[in-house]
Parts: C-alpha cells; structure tokens; sequence
C-alpha cells in the first residue's frame, strides 16, 4: 500500500495502562490495594511512585503537590472486576469513606448503570464488572476541548478506529431531555445544560439538555474515549510532551520507526492540517501530547 | 428590492450527521469542507452541529436539528411539495451515476423523461439518509461552466 493511503502515521494496538496523580503515595495505595484486592497482581514502588501490575497492564501512581484532576469533567479510569468482587470491592470502599455513584453513559457497552467513585486524590473511577479477566483497564475517558482536533489526533497520528460516535444524532438530543427532566442517571459530564443559542424561536432560547460530544476509539481490544470538557481549562505549555496524568498505548514497531513516522506526517491530517505533533523520544519510548494537552506515551517493541 | 447578489448555501436537516456525511462525500463525491460544533466554546453555548460540503459548485451545510422531525415513509422518494435540491451531469454520466446508485442500495424513482424540447433530458428522484429530497438530472442544453467554491484554506464557520 502507498505511504499516502496509510490510515494512520503510528498503529497503536493497545492499552499498557494509565499514569494517575496522586496527592500521597501511601494513602494512595492504600485505597487502589482495597480497589483491586482479590485480584492477583504485583505491587512495587520507587521514590516518587507506585505500580500495580496486573496481566499486560500497569496502573501507576505518581505522587504530586497538586493533582491535575477537574471534579466537573469526564475524565475517568474505568477497572475491571470479576462481578463476584464488586460487591466486596464497594463495601470495603464504603467503609473507608469513599462515595460510590450510580450512573450511565453513552457508549452502547455502558448503557446500565454502573458504580463510580473517586480515590483520595479525586481520580475519578468506574467499576466495570466482567468475567473477562484478560486486562484490569476497561477503558479511559479524556477531556478534550476540541473533538475534531482530537480526533485527527487519536487516529489519524495514533491509529485509533473509531467505536462509537454521540451527539450527532438528533436522537441523541432527543434522549438527552430525560435527563434534564431528572428520569435519566446519565454520568454528569455526558449532558450539558448549554447557554441559550442564537436562534429566534422559544425552543432555541431555553436552556434544553443537550448531549455532550463523544468518541470512541479502539486500539486494539482496548477503550480509549474522548469527551468534550464542561470548559476550557488552563493547557499545559505547549511545547511539553511529557508529564502526567497520561496513557500508555503499545506500538509494534521500533521507537525509531515511529519517530520517524512522526516527522514524516505522509498521512492526510486534513482538513486539521494546522495540527501540530511535539514528540519526545526516551529509548523505547515515545511521549507526545494531544491537541488539548493530554499526555500520552507511545510504549514500542524495541528502541 | 433586497437585490441579492447570490446563493452562498443551503442548510439541510442531518438527524444522523456521520450517516449523512458518508452519504453526500462517499456516494455523492462531495468534497468536505468543515464541521462546526464540536468545540467546547460552540457547544456550551449550544450553537448549532453541522458539517459544511461541496457538492460540485454548491455549498450544503448539514444541520443536526434538535428536534424531532417529520420525515417521510422510507418508500417516499418524491416530495409532496416540490422542495428538493437537483444536481446535474452529463448525459454520459447519466446512466453510470444511476448504476453506481443502484451499487450502493438508494432507492430511486425513475429515470422519468422530460418533455422533449425542454431543458432537461431525464431524472431520478431519491432522498438523502435525513429524508430530504434531491434530484439528478442531465441537461439538453449544453453543459454550462461551474463556479467551483474555493475550499483553499477553511471555509469560515457558519
């Protein structure tokens, strides 16, 4: 196939796992050792962090003054638990004075209600409960403040298939009106009660319910899903491509082979073109940024 | 008299915009242009969701409504009242443009004939996935020159 007709400048075709902020590494712990207990999974530490390993997948705790966490947006790490653990895994949470929510979302796999709840530090956590066992992370949601920026970025540089798209569909308005009606559990930052629009007619000028703009992508087997922040938040400075909260997606190629790929941009980024693609390059590593700042490093086979 | 001095779109009803975009890009060959609505600072101020094409020298914004919608049975491919968007191409197309249709599943009526000293030869008549009704048609008279729409750089957002 021509380098031009190339889907995508890298394929990731997975998920390696996620980095979160943390306020206190010890209290961090704590809390995630009550969240995964029962599954079976390698603890270890360094100065400034601790890792859960769990079959191909890392979760690690990054311990910062200041975690860059925004308790009105959809930013969330989803977790698999065998459904025989759930209930153990909220009660022990409970116990330890964690709130668990009930809520809903969009993408057709989420349609039932499912339980939430926030570690110490406020990273906001799903529950998903599966007997497919075969990774601990579900899926990742991320704020972004442009969707279609985004999702030039998350697959057409990254190589993201698109899942499921909402908000573009009439239906998707219609069914949001439940929810400003109070008879729909939707997760909060799926719907928006948006200022009143520019049009004449009575209807365009009450504040009506509107879904909030998702995507959803695979890399591989694996989730990844973008939603639209309730406001524009302060962006790192653009220039800096490492730094957490970030994911960490699997690449088959050689770290070399995707930097290369990323100067070269001999696929079609139109019509986001003006897209920039800052990279940094740490052996077998590649940490970028997406267009709204989020971190994200690319893990290859090899250097 | 307002004096207009020209058509720069038309605004149509979306109520599936990726089905409609696959619609008028994929089947119909119109180039995109851009999408509005899906920035942050559009949509919590609830702006409209469309996506602008081209379709040969005609510019279609495609509109997602926020409500419901009237929309015709799926079998009703001509509209009661006339309102419907007609394109042409050449007689030679014609016939290639009908089977290319028949490829990808539109339902269609016609051809129907026009009378024979008019300006146009033939036409079908279809719907768009959000059940607006459109035409093609191949003109007797010579094909006239297009004004193509300039699609360097962004269109300005609507």
């Amino acid at each position: 196939m021509a380098a031009a007709t190339r889907a995508s400048l890298v394929t990731c075709d997975g998920l390696l796992g996620v980095d979160v902020e943390v306020r206190d590494l010890t209290e961090g712990r704590q809390f995630y050792e009550l969240l995964f207990g029962g599954l079976s999974g390698k603890w270890d530490a360094d100065e400034r962090s601790v890792r859960f390993v769990c079959r191909e997948q890392t979760v690690r705790l990054v311990a910062v003054p200041e975690p860059r966490l925004f308790p009105d947006g959809g930013r969330h790490q989803a977790y698999r638990l065998p459904p025989e653990h759930l209930d153990a895994a909220i009660e022990r949470l409970t116990a330890a004075g964690s709130g668990v929510d009930w809520w809903r979302e969009d993408h057709p796999d989420e349609r039932e209600i499912a339980a939430y709840t926030a570690d110490p530090s406020g990273n906001r956590i799903q529950l998903v409960p599966t007997s497919e066992n075969d990774r601990l992370v579900d899926h990742v949601m991320l704020e972004v403040h442009d969707l279609e920026l985004a999702e030039v970025f998350w697959t057409r540089v990254l190589g993201g298939v698109i899942d499921y798209i909402h908000g573009r569909r009439s239906q998707d308005y219609l069914e949001a009106i439940a929810w400003g009606e109070g008879n729909d559990p939707c997760a909060p930052w799926i719907r928006l009660l948006p200022g009143a629009g520019i049009g004449n007619p009575e209807w365009a000028q009450r504040r009506a319910a509107h879904p909030n703009q998702q995507l959803y992508l695979r890399f591989g087997a694996d989730c990844l899903g973008l939603v639209l922040a309730p406001r524009h938040r302060q962006e790192p400075p653009e220039e800096q491509v490492v730094g957490t909260p970030r994911v960490v997606l699997r690449a088959p190629g050689r770290a070399s082979e995707v930097a290369a790929a990323l100067d070269r941009r001999d696929v079609d980024l139109r019509p986001e073109d003006r897209l920039r693609i800052p990279w940094a390059r740490d052996g077998a590593a590649i940490a970028l940024r997406d267009p709204s700042g989020n971190f994200v490093v690319v893990a290859c086979a090899g250097s | 008299m307002a004096e207009v001095e020209g058509i720069t779109h038309s605004g149509i009803c979306a109520t599936d915009l990726p089905e409609s975009e696959h619609f008028y890009l994929d089947v119909l060959g119109a180039q995109f242009s851009n999408r509005s609505g899906l920035h942050v600072d559009k949509v919590v101020r609830g702006r409209s969701l469309n996506t602008v094409v081209v379709l040969a020298d005609y510019l279609l914004a495609l509109m997602v409504p926020k409500q419901g919608l009237d929309v015709a049975t799926p079998d009703q491919v001509r509209g009661e009242n006339p309102f419907r968007h007609a394109f042409w191409v050449s007689r030679q197309r014609f016939d290639e443009v009908v089977e290319r249709f028949q490829e990808h599943g539109i339902t269609y009526e016609g051809p129907v004939d026009h009378p024979e000293h008019g300006p146009l030869g033939q036409s079908i008549y279809f719907r768009d996935p959000a059940g607006n009704f459109l035409e093609l048609c191949w003109r007797r008279e010579s094909p006239r020159r297009h004004s193509p729409v300039n699609l360097a750089g962004r269109l300005a957002e609507h």
